[in-house]
């Protein structure tokens, strides 16, 4: 799930611009410091990970189904940063080779699905995994999703209130948060289970890694 | 003109686009790159009104509905939301079809290694996964419960992540041994 | 049994299939040879129905396989049933979490103590009988192979397509698949390798593909083994001119990879 191009005002991309550039930047440091000689190579694999991850299905019922994310399982896998940084570059390679999602869009996306994402699986499973470690992976990647999608819809949601024309009306995005925020997060809480029950499912199974190594 | 040039003049256009309000200019604009967009303007507009389609129709049809039940104006609103969001799009379906963009957005070897890499890697994965799902659907007699369905996504997240330990491994490998480290200050 | 009438298929990468006709009948056994990426697996995922062709058609049984057929909820059972594709990469076929499972994954519609009696019966028939309650990621890849068989002739299907089945096999098991091969009988089998020393014990007819994915060859497999030229042509021997530093007369050897 991702704003697309169009929908957000420049009041909203501008400023996200400026506040995820440093962001890139320090996550670009952390991981060279963790890395060094590797971090392009394994940068370049975690990408390419996490842009096909998004092609895996999480089923729903009903024979429906919605597209994993993937940062809650690149987070919780491999660290905060390497999944921000690398869900950043899946935003940049959809918007700019395949026309998917949007590029003045990029800053939001990648700040709130990619870090407040991933920051929110780790710093949760964290809290949670002393209680029962299964279970949290599962809570915490999706209550990430859910509060995620929220901070998605608010943003939305915030754009009549932000630009708006000499009459009044929305110049992007129409509608207040009365509207997005039911719209967004209540099917997410069922995406948003799928995602952690998937998410589990796959860290369980997946081969050994050194830990925080990465990928 | 190089690949970098029409990037950052995209980026521009982009921007420059979303401080336009009036739909009249949007449109006269969208019809500007077209024109000049030449024998590929047919499958960019096709192409990127299958792309905007589905959201843009919800949310527009939702707008419609809603303001004509609290008896609000909503044309102007409808019709420059979506002339924005067409010509966004279009605009960046342009610049994929014109430059390379791996090109563009090498600012240096390693960036430029990180894209290669990154493509390859994606086709790589794509494939591998795409046997999965292959397979899933050919084992698949009777229409799989949901619980099939978690298995098999499950197993095709796990092959991704066991794959990418792997390439990572071998590709450091591969760098390491043709000396590409040793260069470094 | 199966047919294929102008079969051209290309997926994102470019071409895989040129304009391949061809037509198996019930009970042959067939040897698919090609060199790698020439199209062998692409024409196997066809006539699963995996993947539908740009032009010309696949008929199994007379019906051609398209979109709206294969959605006719009742012949696609049926069809699953009779046609089993055996992966090159058995893990491709794996997602259960034991072996019996994975078994048992196609047999739902049966009653429980059939479902059970078929899945011992295969395990035993393929020696997996002591790790049913194995998870399958964890066999080796000998044994993967063996379970994705089971899983496969669990259906008893008519229609047999084998992707590379010895690919990833040890001498020792490439030669139990083979037997096993020779003894499932009433099955027609299609099976893809670029193995020469191998095909001579696969079956009794040859399809080969060329490098450029069109069909050159389509007869009687001794005949096709013993054809320099053409394997040659199909990239499945190979020439040199220098033996052991002596220049010697130009000739070709069979890839027995």
């Amino acid at each position: 799930m991702h704003i697309p191009d169009g929908f957000l005002s420049p009041q909203t991309f501008l400023p996200a611009a400026a506040l995820a550039v440093p962001a890139w930047m320090y996550a670009v440091r952390r991981v060279a410091a963790q890395l060094d000689e590797q971090t392009i190579p394994r940068l370049a694999v975690l990408t390419a990970l996490a842009f096909v991850l998004t092609t895996v299905m999480i089923p729903l019922p009903g024979g429906t189904s919605g597209h994993l994310l993937g940062v809650g399982l690149l987070a919780l896998a491999f660290g905060i940063w390497p999944a921000f940084l690398a869900y950043s570059l899946v935003l940049l390679l959809q918007a700019l080779l395949f026309g998917a999602g949007g590029i003045t869009s990029l800053p939001v996306n990648a700040l709130i699905m990619g870090l407040l994402g991933a920051a929110l699986a780790v710093g949760l499973h964290g809290l949670l995994r002393r209680w029962h470690a299964a279970t949290a992976q599962v809570v915490a990647v999706w209550l990430s999703v859910l509060l995620s999608a929220t901070a998605m819809a608010l943003v939305l949601g915030a754009q009549p209130l932000l630009a708006t024309d000499d009459a009044g009306r929305p110049l992007f995005f129409p509608f207040t948060a009365a509207v997005t925020v039911p719209a967004i997060v209540l099917p997410h809480l069922l995406i948003g289970l799928g995602e952690g029950l998937l998410t589990w499912m796959i860290l369980r199974m997946a081969g050994p890694r050194r830990s925080g190594a990465m990928p | 003109m190089s690949p970098r040039f029409w990037l950052a003049a995209y980026l521009l256009a982009v921007v420059a686009v979303s401080f336009l309000h009036e739909p009249l200019w949007l449109a006269i604009i969208l019809l500007a790159v077209l024109l000049a967009a030449g024998r590929l303007a047919p499958r960019l507009l096709w192409r990127a009104l299958l792309a905007v389609l589905l959201v843009n129709l919800m949310v527009s049809g939702g707008y419609v509905a809603l303001s004509l039940w609290q008896g609000n104006p909503w044309a102007l609103t409808v019709i420059r939301l979506n002339l924005r969001v067409l010509l966004l799009t279009v605009l960046t379906l342009w610049l994929a079809a014109r430059i390379d963009l791996v090109r563009a957005l090498s600012v240096g070897p390693a960036s430029r290694f990180l894209a290669v890499v990154a493509i390859n890697q994606i086709l790589l994965m794509r494939r591998l996964v795409q046997d999965y799902r292959h397979a899933f659907r050919s084992r698949s007699v009777q229409p799989p419960r949901l619980r099939d369905h978690y298995r098999s996504a499950a197993r095709q997240g796990v092959v991704l992540m066991d794959k990418a330990q792997a390439q990572a491994e071998s590709l450091s490998q591969g760098m390491r041994s043709r000396g590409v480290f040793d260069d470094r200050p | 049994m199966i047919v294929l009438d102008g079969v051209s298929f290309h997926h994102e990468y470019g071409v895989a299939l040129d304009n391949v006709s061809l037509h198996i009948a019930a009970g042959e056994r067939v040897v698919l040879l090609g060199a790698n990426g020439c199209g062998k697996s692409t024409l196997l995922k066809l006539m699963n129905g995996l993947l539908l062709p740009q032009q010309g058609q696949v008929l199994f049984q007379g019906t051609a396989l398209t979109h709206g057929q294969l959605r006719d909820r009742r012949w696609s059972r049926e069809f699953r049933r009779q046609v089993g594709l055996l992966f090159q990469d058995p893990d491709a076929m794996l997602f259960n979490p034991t072996v019996a499972e994975e078994i048992g994954y196609s047999l739902r519609q049966l009653p429980v103590e059939e479902r059970d009696r078929r899945i011992r019966h295969w395990a035993a028939e393929l020696g997996l009988s002591d790790l049913l309650d194995t998870p399958p990621f964890r066999l080796s890849g000998g044994e993967k192979q063996r379970l994705c068989l089971a899983a496969v002739l669990v259906l008893e299907p008519a229609l047999l397509l084998m992707d590379e089945p010895t690919a990833n096999l040890d001498p020792r098991a490439t030669g139990w698949l083979v037997d096993f091969l020779l003894d499932l009988e009433q099955v027609t089998t299609v099976v893809s390798t670029h193995n020469l020393s191998l095909a001579a014990e696969l079956g009794d007819r040859a399809l080969m593909l060329s490098e450029d994915h069109r069909l050159i060859y389509d007869g009687p497999l001794a005949a096709a083994l013993s054809d320099q030229e053409l394997l040659w042509r199909a990239n499945l021997a190979h020439r040199h001119r220098r033996r052991r530093g002596e220049a010697v007369r130009i000739h070709t050897h069979q890839e027995w990879s």
